[in-house]
């Protein structure tokens, strides 16, 4: 049971960048805002990663300046023009799409395919050294796996337990009431949690590249960046769930090799199909649901052009 | 601009402002506020003086200023010109956070609630006296014990969706009081109450002044002026017009200094309905839900007939939205008949009902009336592309023709009287009164059966109601049946032939208004639900 | 923006700029769009020089992209599938609806039309051709209605499934390119797939740049669509649905109906464009075929701003930033360089829809009656006003910040 143990990991590994993309992602969603440009984002933040690691060698550092360029990446290509400018959503997602493509392929270009060394980020859990079976499933990995399985329990109680977590449903059930009836300085609160999805998915890219692949390419995410977003519909918004639904798509995108590995008679087109076919039915079913009124946590104003200024 | 120093003499009334009065007990002093938008000036110029624990009534129609003078007051506007005083000091607030922290709070007419919250997380929203970091039950506690400081009764763990309106108007006024307001302002709060409720909301309004709270009163009702304010200032056309202590004057002194003019009587032609009417349409035990799939409209049962229009009185939200819409085809029939002319026409859309010439004034004009960034050309033919002899006028074959689809945007230009440029203009670029003259011309041109009327006057101001109101008596005039939704009942009792009372969605009561003309008190107690022989509103002055 | 600086103006003078918020407007929002444009255009050229910063390889690129005899060919070839990708998205945007997935539906109707050649080879010339174009036609609305369904019955976001969908049709056809159609058979290295015959290929207008007639095919749709959707009632009805769902129901129009003929129209425009893109030019099947026009059509639709003239210019805009880039490519040039482009002209088009909402006028505030002058100043956004029912003074309390 070699294998099992060794896909665990594997997909563990695959679905971290997931889950702090999706975790960023939930962050601006929870305030209304939807960003389709994660994949951009997550460019952004592998490049810087790579470059920052290669010149100082350090992938703590890379991983820290990825994130950071993710979140002024974000805050400019988004933020500004979404919550300051009043622009509808969907095309600066696609501008942070379109130019984090051809900008991190512009920067990155000398730097293709070189590998990175991040073995220093590989931690051990206390004491599991001990436990045969879970030792190699949960026990070596980089500290930011770690850092995002646990995440979602810390913004889950941020969103529950906390004045400033209720603060922000109410900016993304209805910004205007918000901001006049309950005297939020909503602006100011969707710069700053643009800032953090930035951050987080500058960082789920820059994990992506230094720690998880070891080298920067234009191809890295392949598309991860639309799983993170389907990842956050799967968890219909509940913090937790991004878990599950990471985890279920990280499942889905370590089939293809799982299937070369074993020898499936599937052909491996249709295994790399399957995390986006996944995520179509996810949508379908959870609309399904939605209807019948059993989950119905989506921000009401999620995706809605926000018209007034106060 | 004016100073308005105390004791001087207001040239409209005559009387002295604030006589016998001292400055150091005034709450809140406004000096001369100026406020434009572009080139429009709501505001010229404002004084306002209101004493503690006073019920300080502010008067005035539609667009004189009074929302955009308590934008000022809580800091969602900054004045142009002009100071304003708290408690002696100088008080500038630069948002309503700070106005809040003055201790000014303000009750918005939608109450600005969120709806999928509770009562108690809705309470401390954005408040930073809210404990950090608490359960929701912990918040729900805190808030009980806040909503019983206060002496309401409310549920906190309730959804805010789920509270009556007057619940929710109370949630809001907590929400201010919570947050340590001194200054409460109330803007139209008695818009969507019933007269129980009103009776409910003024008790309140007058405890809270007993214990030192100032009250401004926002309105354009006369009687609630009379009923419950200590003092009435008057604005019109963005000035104060008038300021006098409620015991030196009456409703129709206030009715001058509101208008600006008496009052004049409609003149209409008395002529009962002819006897030679014809049933235009029919509705058998009609039953419709709303939104929220509740069941809004229960087991409604009339005809409509032509030459005759039937005024439909409710206080908002009783149904009488969703059974113009069910009547007009745009909301889906839970169960029942709808026939016009005899025959059935349920479970049609809207198409089908526009093509058998009923016309529709709806509630949300801009939003479902008109399409704001087209020309008016474009939004003449709205309707007019389901009515046969109009289609075969505007379209040849499935092409448009342009040229007679402007020639027919010109002629409801003409006869709404709309003044524009010329029918390429987008409609977001009319005001407010000529989109909605042009709405009504181009609904009264289709509608060769039946006129469906929801709050054709709202937001009009005198001259173009009564133009409107003459609109539809000229279409009565020519045999067309009309319904009549409006919360104003001086529109309904001045205009309809019959009058139908709806409460909770069912029709609770019926009026020849020629023979036999309600009197507002058996209306408002049938819109309140009370039974016909009940006598007493609760109704605390 | 700021009213701040404008009221103490006011304080001073009686005359003032004032800053008014609108009604969107479009002619301001076309001349935001052209300056932007030229910014971008003046940006771009100043990176070509810092990149290349030789001025005789500068002027080999310029002269490759616009002054040899094949230029203007590869110029029309290029801006060919634009035409159709963008009414993909255009058509869809007009009921409301964002059709992301014009990426999928160019392959499902290149890969349809691919398998049509290669089994009814034995079709006259005649019709093989006609036969791919509705083959292809088919496949792009057939891919297309999977989240139309889900959309009209179910409400499923379609801006996320159609994405989604794009990237299962590309590993769609290339589990072809493996197989069977597979070029030199299936022990061929290359994902690509075998020419399709001669007589499956369109013929050429013009030799030198391999112009191919599919620019006509495509410019009689686009006339066909335009004059649909300006002169026909169904385009009218499509206005209704597109004005919001209120006034669709207020007017009785059938919305989902015209949002699936919508939807599958614009799928089958995308569908036909990745036929004209294999029998045209391409003659096989790759998964680079569509060079990302799917997507890029999104971009043109957006800067036509609505209007079908807007959208030949601007696919004509954009095919000259793809030769410019595939020229400069050779000498240093990143091949993704007009992707940043193209991303910067959508953000500052966005802006500028923004702000053309917002006017600068010059006021004497003692002159001006506020009758006159309140048409001016209606907030326009249906929404934000709805049911307020009382347009005038208290509807643009928010005409200004509060500062």
């Amino acid at each position: 049971m070699h294998t099992f143990e060794l896909s665990f990991a594997a997909a563990l590994l695959a679905a971290t960048p997931l889950l702090l993309a999706a975790t960023g992602e939930l962050f601006g969603e929870i305030l209304g805002m939807m960003n389709v440009g994660i994949e951009g984002l997550m460019l952004m933040g592998a490049v810087t990663g790579v470059i920052v690691t290669l010149h100082t060698n350090s992938p703590e550092l890379g991983l820290l300046c990825g994130a950071l360029a993710g979140a002024a990446y974000l805050l400019v290509v988004y933020g500004i023009p979404v919550v300051v400018f009043m622009t509808e959503q969907v095309l600066p997602g696609f501008a942070v799409w379109f130019i984090g493509l051809g900008l991190s392929q512009l920067l990155g270009n000398n730097y293709e395919n070189t590998s990175v060394s991040s073995s220093s980020t590989v931690v051990g859990l206390p004491g599991i050294d001990r436990i045969p079976v879970i030792r190699e499933m949960i026990g070596h990995f980089p500290w930011p796996v770690y850092v995002a399985f646990v995440l979602p329990f810390g913004v889950a109680w941020l969103l529950g337990h906390t004045r400033h977590g209720r603060n922000m449903r109410a900016i993304g059930e209805n910004p205007a009431t918000a901001a006049t009836g309950a005297g939020i300085a909503v602006m100011r609160w969707r710069l700053f949690y643009v800032g953090v999805n930035g951050f987080f998915g500058g960082f789920a890219g820059a994990f992506l590249a230094v720690v998880a692949v070891g080298a920067w390419g234009p191809d890295v995410t392949a598309g991860r960046g639309f799983i993170a977003l389907a990842v956050v519909i799967f968890s219909a918004w509940r913090a937790r769930w991004l878990i599950v639904g990471a985890a279920f798509f990280g499942g889905l995108l370590i089939l293809v090799e799982l299937g070369g590995a074993l020898a499936w008679p599937i052909p491996p087109d249709f295994l790399s199909m399957f995390p986006y076919l996944g995520a179509v039915i996810v949508l379908v079913i959870w609309s399904i649901r939605g209807r019948r009124g059993e989950l119905s946590a989506a921000p009401t104003s999620l995706g809605v052009r926000v018209m007034s200024r106060r | 601009m004016s100073t308005g120093e105390i004791g001087e003499v207001n040239k409209e009334s005559g009387r002295p402002v604030g006589a016998a009065r001292n400055s150091a007990d005034l709450k809140l002093r406004v000096r001369g506020v100026v406020k434009s938008f572009g080139s429009l000036r709501a505001l010229r110029g404002v004084d306002l003086d209101c004493e503690v624990g006073q019920i300080h009534a502010v008067l005035g129609e539609n667009g004189a200023g009074k929302s955009t003078l308590m934008s000022v007051v809580t800091g969602l506007l900054a004045p142009d010109e002009g100071e304003m005083f708290l408690d002696g000091h100088e008080y500038r607030p630069q948002n309503s956070q700070v106005a809040m922290r003055h201790g000014v709070g303000m009750v918005h007419q939608d109450f600005q609630l969120i709806e999928r919250l509770s009562v108690g997380e809705n309470l401390f929203l954005g408040w930073d006296g809210a404990p950090r970091i608490a359960t929701v039950q912990r918040v729900h506690e805190a808030a009980a014990a806040a909503i019983a400081r206060f002496g309401f009764s409310l549920d906190p763990a309730t959804k805010v969706q789920d509270l009556s309106v007057g619940e929710q108007q109370r949630v809001a006024v907590v929400r201010a009081l919570v947050r340590g307001a001194k200054v409460l302002i109330l803007d139209e709060p008695t818009a969507a109450l019933t007269p129980q409720e009103v009776g409910e909301l003024f008790v309140v309004m007058r405890s809270l002044a007993s214990q030192g709270t100032t009250i401004i009163f926002i309105t354009h009702k006369l009687r609630e002026v009379m009923d419950i304010a200590d003092h009435v200032t008057v604005l019109r056309l963005g000035e104060r017009v008038a300021s006098f202590p409620i015991g030196e004057c009456d409703e129709a002194r206030l009715a001058r200094e509101m208008l600006g003019r008496d009052v004049v009587p409609l003149e209409r032609d008395s002529a009962e309905v002819p006897e030679g009417s014809q049933v235009v349409m029919r509705v058998e035990s009609l039953h419709a839900r709303d939104e929220r799939g509740l069941l809004a409209v229960k087991d409604v049962s009339l005809q409509l007939v032509s030459h005759e229009i039937v005024g439909v009185a409710a206080i908002a939200g009783n149904g009488q939205r969703e059974l113009s819409e069910a009547l007009a085809g745009v909301r889906q029939v839970e169960s029942g008949r709808i026939e016009i002319d005899g025959s059935d026409i349920t479970s049609r859309s809207a198409n089908a009902f526009t093509a058998s010439g009923i016309g529709y004034i709806p509630e949300d004009r801009l939003g479902a009336g008109m399409m704001l960034r087209e020309s008016i050309a474009r939004n003449a033919i709205m309707k007019a592309l389901s009515v046969r002899s109009e289609r075969a006028r505007l379209t040849r074959g499935f092409l448009l023709r342009p040229r007679e689809i402007e020639n027919y945007a010109n002629e409801l230009l003409a006869e709404g009287q709309v003044s524009t440029r010329d029918a390429g203009v987008p409609v977001g670029h009319l005001s407010g009164g000529n989109i909605q003259r042009l709405l009504i011309a181009r609904e009264v041109r289709i509608a060769s059966r039946l006129l469906i009327a929801v709050h054709p006057t709202l937001g009009l101001d005198v001259g173009a109601t009564e133009r409107t109101w003459q609109t539809l008596l000229d279409a009565r005039g020519r045999g067309i049946a009309i319904l009549l939704i409006s919360e104003d009942l001086d529109e309904v009792l001045t205009l309809s032939d019959r009058i139908l009372v709806m409460h909770h969605g069912e029709i609770v009561g019926e009026f020849q208004n020629r023979t036999t003309p309600p009197t507002r008190e058996q209306l408002g107690l049938l819109m309140g639900g009370a039974t016909p022989r009940g006598d007493s509103v609760g109704v605390s002055a | 923006m700021s009213t701040g600086a404008a009221s103490t103006a006011a304080r001073q003078s009686r005359k003032s700029w004032t800053v008014v918020r609108g009604a969107p407007s479009p002619k301001r929002s076309w001349a935001y769009r052209i300056v932007a444009i030229f910014a971008v255009i003046a940006g771009s050229a100043l990176y070509l020089v810092l990149t290349i910063h030789q001025p005789d390889i500068l002027g080999v690129v310029l002269r490759e992209s616009f002054a040899t005899p094949a230029s203007l060919d590869e110029w029309v070839v290029l801006a060919t599938p634009f035409f159709l990708t963008a009414l993909a998205v255009l058509i869809p945007l007009r009921v409301g609806l964002w059709n992301i997935g014009g990426e999928g539906q160019f392959f499902a109707g290149a890969w349809l039309a691919t398998g049509f050649a290669f089994w009814l080879t034995h079709l006259t010339g005649g019709l093989l051709i006609p036969g791919m174009l509705v083959a292809g036609a088919l496949g792009g609305a057939l891919w297309a209605a999977i989240p139309t369904l889900a959309r009209v019955y179910l409400n499923v976001n379609e801006i996320i499934s159609t994405l989604m969908l794009n990237v299962v049709m590309v590993f769609w056809v290339a589990y072809w390119l493996v197989g069977s159609w597979q070029y030199g058979g299936s022990t061929g290295g290359t994902l690509q797939s075998r020419i399709i015959p001669t007589q499956a290929q369109l013929p050429l207008l013009h030799v030198a740049g391999g112009l191919d007639s599919g620019v006509i095919i495509a410019l009689v749709l686009t006339a066909l669509v335009g004059l649909y959707l300006h002169y026909s009632t169904f385009g009218y009805q499509s206005l209704l649905v597109g004005s919001g769902r209120a006034v669709a129901l207020y007017t009785g129009v059938r919305i989902r109906r015209v949002q699936m003929i919508s939807m599958l129209a614009a799928g089958a425009l995308a569908g036909v464009a990745g036929v004209l893109q294999l029998t045209g030019n391409s003659y096989q099947l790759t998964p680079g075929l569509s060079n990302n026009t799917g997507y890029l059509g999104i971009a043109v639709a957006i800067l036509a701003g609505n209007s079908i003239w807007g959208l030949v210019v601007m696919s004509g805009l954009l095919s000259t930033i793809m030769l410019v880039g595939q020229n400069a490519q050779m000498y240093g040039v990143s091949s993704d360089a007009p992707f940043i482009v193209i991303g910067v002209l959508l953000l500052l088009n966005a802006l500028g829809d923004a702000l053309s909402q917002y006017r600068v006028m010059r006021l004497d505030r003692r002159d001006v009656s506020s009758e006159a002058e309140g048409d001016d100043l209606v907030e326009a956004e249906g929404h934000s006003t709805a049911g307020s029912g009382a347009p005038g003074l208290e509807m643009v309390r928010d005409a200004l910040e509060a500062g």
